[in-house]
């Protein structure tokens, strides 16, 4: 009798478990249902500290909730050079757009700078937000649409209103939506542009805070500083 | 087949894609007797195979497209049972009073093959296993206990002169 003779008898005295399979199916069930559970702990812990950062993080006085009988009625299709553009529904940023639209600029220069950089017609979308804090989203959407998973995200601290002047400001790369949501907060009396995004070198996104009581003007003026430096940026 | 219903696993999942449930069924008892040898423990084994099993089923779709998704496996397994090895030492070393147990102790005693194995380490006894009884050569155990290939013949060597120092291990049984 050789070594593995010798082996395989000793082997033989342990009779295998005869529903193993379905222990092992079982077992498998357990491991995603804590995955689950985990993944649900995780996602709760984030959101409940989403409005724990908005209040203990901010640096200035918090402005709370926007009227909205103030904003005008929600678009979800824009014209500019006499192309329509409508907002993609499936994406998450244009369904929070679509929500939230204030109002849209496609008269007089904005639309009309954007086109003529790009050589392709484009819209200029402001939008409001209303988490914590009146919060205004500039979307430029190129023509053949947008395609989200391709942008990019970079913190722009691109223009604040200070004494009614707007002042324009460069560019910082950051790593993450989040951080460039709480890291930028909105003082009083000013307009902070927190963050933009770039989609495959044609289309960009912006964010705004704007400060309670700033009204059509002051966006549009800061609106139209942001374009300017984009012009700038691309030029 | 061998004469224990056992399939060697170098002679199956070679270059294949089968369905988990094929390999499971190929490989489950194979595993399972082997790591009963390794451990000594019955409820040790199913346990560790249990898991075993389920990492690379949550893995399959790139073990499966391996050379050797077999050798993957007991790979697996014997880095788990590793792992609760050196945990259970440790936890033995942090005892006040420990006690001296041997899990081998408690395999049924119905073998002088067991009682010969028992004066083994683990890692000898997995050594000795995956080379007599699974036909592995040294460079593939060497990969799957992780450890080298000089090692790996030392702890053969060691697994063969202790079954052969079994009285009766050679004998009808």
């Amino acid at each position: 009798m050789n070594d593995a003779d010798i082996l395989r008898r000793a082997a033989s005295h342990f009779d295998p478990p005869a529903d193993a399979f379905e222990r092992l199916m079982r077992r498998r069930d357990r491991a995603r249902g804590r995955q689950r559970i985990a993944a649900a702990a995780v996602a709760a812990v984030f959101a409940l500290a989403v409005p724990l950062m908005l209040v203990l993080g901010d640096d200035g006085p918090v402005v709370r909730g926007v009227d909205e009988a103030q904003l005008p009625t929600a678009l979800t299709t824009v014209r500019a050079h006499g192309v329509s553009i409508a907002l993609p529904a499936e994406l998450d940023l244009a369904r929070d757009v679509e929500e939230h639209i204030a109002y849209i600029r496609t008269k007089g220069a904005t639309a009309a700078r954007i086109a003529d950089l790009r050589r392709r017609p484009q819209a200029f979308v402001l939008s409001g937000h209303t988490v914590g804090e009146p919060l205004f989203t500039v979307l430029i959407v190129r023509t053949p649409g947008i395609d989200l998973d391709a942008f990019t995200h970079k913190r722009i601290e691109l223009a604040m209103r200070d004494d009614q002047t707007i002042l324009a400001r460069g560019t910082t790369e950051i790593d993450a939506w989040p951080a460039t949501w709480f890291s930028a907060r909105t003082r009083e009396g000013n307009l902070r542009l927190v963050y933009m995004t770039v989609a495959d070198g044609h289309s960009w996104a912006f964010r705004l805070l704007i400060a309670e009581g700033a009204d059509e003007d002051d966006v549009a003026t800061l609106a139209d500083a942001i374009v300017g430096s984009i012009a700038f940026e691309t030029a | 087949m061998n004469a224990i219903g056992v399939t060697p696993p170098l002679e199956v999942g070679t270059s294949r894609t089968v369905p988990f449930e094929v390999f499971f069924a190929e490989q489950h008892d194979a595993l399972f007797r082997a790591l009963c040898l390794v451990t000594g423990s019955r409820a040790e084994a199913d346990d560790l195979s249990q898991e075993a099993f389920l990492r690379v089923w949550e893995r399959w779709d790139r073990v499966s497209r391996m050379d050797h998704p077999d050798g993957y496996l007991f790979r697996t397994a014997m880095n788990l049972f590793r792992r609760r090895y050196r945990r259970a030492q440790v936890a033995a070393k942090l005892q006040p009073a420990p006690r001296r147990t041997d899990d081998f102790a408690e395999v049924e005693d119905l073998d002088v093959a067991i009682r010969a194995l028992r004066r083994l380490t683990p890692q000898q006894r997995a050594a000795l296993l995956l080379s007599e009884w699974f036909g592995y050569g040294t460079d593939e155990i060497a990969w799957i206990l992780g450890c080298r290939a000089t090692t790996v013949r030392v702890h053969i060597s060691r697994g063969r002169a202790a079954l052969r120092a079994a009285p009766d291990a050679r004998g009808t049984g």
